[in-house]
């Protein structure tokens, strides 16, 4: 009978198409948004999360808060060193510095970011290496012009990773040069949020830079005027002690540049922003899921009115049926079935639009956009409930009727 | 040998509409046997209609007794009705009621989904009903594709189609010319012949002269 009844509703809606696909485009348009819009915040996420999970619950930033701060409150390779003496369950600790210059190939002038690292740093994130091999301890120590690319700026200008070691590079910062020689290719996943890390600290620029690695000693020693610690980074020997090193450290600092009580110092725990971002994107798939019921509700009522349309047009059909036999179940359940049919069809297509539209979205801005089978669950579970709470009104008022005033109605 | 079908008695049925009140049945005793083929035959108004929608279950009586085949019709509730009417009842009524959209064999099948038959079964059985009103050949095509009297024939193959124990028409021929009323009127006794009990409601002579008994009713009371 369920079987019959989802036939019936498939010829009956069919034998009035127009009509029926634009009653589906209400539910379908809201369901492909929603989709889309989760898809794409699900992909965001997990963009972000991943980048935070690279770093770690036990690491944490202190970076300079740029409206107060001054020249003399900058943290320098001293505060470092006294750091790494006093502060207890310190693991690492890094200062990297950064110079943004021109790197020239193919008779083309390449904006550069070139970040100065120093061996904690590569400790705490440990990246891939594609080829070649990390900084040495001498590198790190004396200052070498040795140099580390990424893959995508071996490939564009070398070929291929393998290619790229050995490779003399010349980059130019504020007219001074540093000519270096390409010693690794790492895959640095955190580098998207070191923009971001670098744009917040006042840096933007319109061109996406290339990102190219050397030691931080190598780019105090050949710019000397450079001045760009953006901050440092530390990270405990368990997650446990990270509030307990990050409270020390800016006393220390603060001690040693004698302005506490400023402000001056902003730290930053990677357990806090994880839930801060949680948190974000609880309110986001709140915001979300008001949308879709409205678009839901407004969707449901247009199906309702046309039901209800349907049923009084088809009087006579209910009559008939009645009279040979069909129970006021059999017409409750053909009704509705049609209304659920086409609810759910409209968010199955919703379903679909919206699945390739985030793809096509994802394909544009080139990044990945996850959907959860919770999502698609959920979509046609709703699409489905939609029918059935905005179907069983017209659908009982055809149950009702009776016989005679069906068979008599004009 | 001949059973009594149907037993009414003192039928009453009053239609209100708003304030107005109109009886449409007086007192109307009435009894069909088995086998019958009977006319009920009365002026426009007289409640022809209204008797038959009783005596075929789709509406309610306010007093009396109506009794089928040993079932108190008065007792059923109206799920038990649906299923009496699909089982027992084949109606025929004057604009035939086919539904535009089915084809001819859907249309013919349509009872048996009710009956919850199998649709192997529907079909089967639908075509062989078909091929007795003659209209086997036809059954792909729409009701709009075909002409009154085949379509009043295909109305009679949806009726008989759950073998049921009496046919119930309501001016089956008031649409149709003297050629196709003789071809139905020929169908339904062929029927009777072979022992359905056929209730036929008329106002054309024609007709009451292919019955073997006729109840007039004038004014919502039998007058026999
Ligand atoms: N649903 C209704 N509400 C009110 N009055 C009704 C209703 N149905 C029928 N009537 C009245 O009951 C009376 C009998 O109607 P019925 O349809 O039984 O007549 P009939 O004998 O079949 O007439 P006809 O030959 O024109 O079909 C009519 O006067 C009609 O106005
Ligand atoms: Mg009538």
């Amino acid at each position: 009978m369920i079987f019959e009844s989802i036939k019936m509703a498939f010829f009956s809606l069919k034998s009035n198409k127009i009509r029926s696909i634009l009653t589906m485009i209400g539910i379908t348009v809201g369901v492909a948004a929603v989709i889309t819009i989760v898809s794409m915040g699900s992909g965001v996420q997990e963009l972000i999360l991943g980048e935070f999970e690279q770093l770690g619950a036990s690491s944490s930033t202190i970076s300079l808060n740029f409206n107060k701060a001054t020249d003399s409150d900058r943290i320098n390779q001293e505060d470092i060193s006294a750091l790494r003496l006093q502060i207890q369950n310190l693991k690492y600790i890094s200062r990297p510095v950064y110079a943004i210059g021109n790197y020239e190939a193919k008779h083309e002038d390449h904006l550069i970011f070139l970040m100065g690292v120093d061996s904690d740093f590569l400790k705490m994130y440990s990246p891939e290496l594609v080829a070649g091999r990390f900084f040495t301890p001498v590198e790190y120590e004396d200052g070498l012009p040795s140099i580390i690319i990424d893959p995508i700026v071996a490939n564009r200008f070398f070929g291929s990773a393998e290619r790229a070691i050995g490779q003399e590079v010349e980059t130019q910062v504020d007219h001074q040069i540093l000519k270096g020689k390409i010693v690794g290719v790492i895959n640095y996943p955190g580098g998207d949020l070191m923009n971001s890390m670098m744009t917040s600290g006042g840096m933007m620029t319109d061109e996406i830079p290339l990102f190219f690695y050397t030691t931080a000693k190598t780019i105090q020693h050949y710019f000397p005027n450079n001045n760009s610690a953006m901050g440092i980074m530390l990270m405990a020997k368990s997650p446990n002690f990270i509030d307990q090193v990050n409270t020390q450290a800016i006393k220390l600092i603060e001690f040693r540049h004698d302005n506490a009580g400023l402000g001056i110092y902003n730290s930053r725990n990677m357990a806090d922003m994880l839930q801060q971002i949680e948190k974000i994107m609880n309110i986001v798939t709140i915001v979300i899921s008001v949308i879709a019921a409205i678009s839901l509700v407004v969707g449901g009522i247009g199906v309702m009115n046309i039901m209800l349309v349907s049923v009084t047009e088809r009087y006579r059909e209910i009559g008939i049926r009645k009279a040979i036999g069909a129970t006021m179940n059999d017409i409750l359940i053909q009704f509705l079935t049609e209304a659920i049919f086409l609810t759910t069809f409209g968010g199955f297509c919703g379903l679909v639009a919206g699945v390739l539209l985030s793809r096509m979205v994802s394909a544009i801005l080139n990044f990945r956009v996850v959907l959860s089978l919770r999502w698609i669950a959920i979509a046609i579970i709703f699409s489905t409930l939609t029918g059935l709470i905005f179907g069983i009104a017209p659908a009982r008022k055809a149950a009702k009727l009776s016989p005679i005033d069906a068979l008599r109605y004009e | 040998m001949n059973d009594v079908l149907i037993e009414m008695h003192n039928i009453n049925k009053t239609y209100c509409t708003g304030e107005v009140e109109f009886k449409a049945l007086h007192d109307v005793d009435l009894r069909v046997e088995q086998g019958e083929m009977l006319a009920i035959m009365g002026p426009s108004g007289s409640g022809k209609s209204t008797l038959m929608h009783i005596m075929g279950l789709l509406d309610s009586f306010d007093s009396g007794s109506y009794i089928f085949l040993d079932q108190d019709i008065k007792r059923l509730n109206s799920n038990q009705a649906a299923y009496f009417r699909n089982q027992n009842i084949g109606f025929v009524f004057q604009s035939f009621n086919l539904l535009p959209r089915l084809n001819i064999l859907d249309n013919v099948a349509l009872p048996l989904i009710y009956a919850g038959e199998k649709r192997s079964v529907r079909f089967e059985k639908a075509y062989h009903v078909l091929e007795q009103v003659g209209l086997a050949d036809w059954r792909d095509h729409r009701p709009s594709e075909i002409s009154g009297g085949q379509k009043q024939r295909v109305a009679i193959a949806r009726a008989l189609v759950c073998e049921p124990i009496l046919l119930l028409a309501d001016e089956p021929t008031g649409n149709l010319d003297s050629q196709a009323t003789k071809e139905i009127m020929e169908l339904f006794q062929t029927l009777n012949q072979q022992n359905m009990t056929v209730v036929i409601i008329t106002h054309e002579k024609e007709v009451a002269k292919y019955v073997n008994r006729i109840i007039k009713i004038i004014d919502g009371r039998v007058k026999s």
